[in-house]
């Protein structure tokens, strides 16, 4: 029945064997539950912000910077991914909120499976079910997160000046789908050759909506930025 | 390196499919991959062939990978860009960065080409016994 594989030719394939059209992504599960998350998320009260970047980027030491400047405005809590270790939940329990670590076990990225299951977990640790904010910080990795819608209301990507000012272009797909462009570690800008022009401009190419933000948590420098930023998730 | 859950999922929903069909064997699959998914057509491939293997359904089943040409389109006035595709397409999709006239639409120099579509993972077509 099938020209291509030359199945045609033997009778007996051809009686049985037939096409059956599909067209289905091949993330639809994940989308229908990542947009379960979403209105579980929405349900307590929530806007969710999904966090991408390479591995040492800054992302826990931000949303420690984070907490400590609106823990007492906005009730947060966080949801962590790592492949092991409690160690970044353990970092944002000691800031004061709820975390929940969700270990992957080798798997590169969160999909919307495991966020299901750390929602139910934060869920628990909260006397009133009640959020405004939920950080859910992804495993460390520029490329695969990329793929995997979890529920979030906004998605932000990130790059540390160590890392260079190529990253955009070299990993195009985590740009083409984030809202929130941060540079990080700004305070290093003296000893690295990294041109915020340049990787501010290939994220704007790939992706026109995206805005960047240039911060340092541990000097505070560009916070402010961001805080607006969330301020105004929260207060829509 | 998440080609082998995409994979995994891949299966899962052939197995239901052909469980709904009544199906004992499928003999091949297609699946269209956009060339700005951010999927490795070969490592994608090296899944299924690796995983297939496991299911008896699978066995002896074949992949057929269709990916569209990538293009670059004017937000403003449509005009649309070949960009070539392989592993470049992205690259040539995010730069050169500082020659904004590179990036500027040809037609009506308005606005910037941008990558258009192309993303889709999908599940096109299942051949079956």
């Amino acid at each position: 029945m099938c020209d291509t594989c030359g199945c045609q030719l033997n009778p007996e394939h051809a009686q049985d064997s037939r096409v059956v059209e599909i067209n289905r992504s091949l993330l639809a599960a994940n989308q229908e539950l990542a947009e379960k998350n979403r209105s579980h998320m929405e349900q307590m009260g929530a806007v969710a912000i999904n966090l991408i970047s390479s591995p040492g980027a800054g992302k826990t030491t931000l949303l420690e910077k984070t907490i400590e400047a609106l823990g007492e405005r906005y009730r947060i809590g966080v949801i962590e991914g790592d492949i092991e270790t409690e160690r970044d939940a353990e970092r944002i329990r000691a800031k004061g909120v709820p975390a929940v670590q969700l270990t992957t076990g080798g798997a590169c990225h969160l999909d919307a499976a495991l966020v299901h299951k750390g929602i139910h977990q934060l869920q628990h640790q909260l006397a009133d079910k009640r959020l405004d904010l939920i950080f859910i910080e992804n495993v460390g990795n520029l490329v695969c997160p990329a793929t995997f819608y979890l529920g979030e209301h906004k998605r932000v990507v990130m790059v540390s000046v160590p890392e260079g000012s190529d990253k955009p272009a070299k990993y195009p797909r985590a740009f083409i789908g984030s809202d929130l462009f941060i540079i990080t570690k700004t305070d290093l800008l003296p000893y690295f050759d990294f041109s915020i022009e340049e990787a501010s401009g290939a994220a704007k190419a790939l992706n026109p909506k995206i805005e960047t933000i240039c911060l340092s948590a541990p000097t505070g420098d560009g916070m402010d930025e961001w805080m607006k930023f969330l301020a105004g998730l929260v207060n829509r | 390196m998440h080609e082998m859950s995409l994979v995994q999922g891949l299966i899962g929903q052939l197995a239901e499919i052909s469980k709904r069909q009544k199906a004992r064997k499928i003999k091949s699959v297609t699946v269209e991959i956009g060339p700005f998914s951010g999927v490795v057509i070969d490592s994608f491939s090296f899944a299924y062939d690796v995983l297939k293997d496991e299911y008896d359904l699978l066995r002896g089943s074949r992949l057929i990978i269709d990916s569209p040409t990538p293009v670059l389109k004017c937000p403003v006035c449509g005009e649309e860009m070949d960009i070539g595709s392989g592993p470049s397409a992205l690259e040539a999709a995010a730069g050169p960065w500082g020659l904004a006239s590179a990036r500027q639409c040809p037609r009506c120099k308005d606005s910037f080409m941008v990558p258009e579509g192309g993303d889709q993972i999908l599940l096109k077509q299942v051949e079956m016994e």
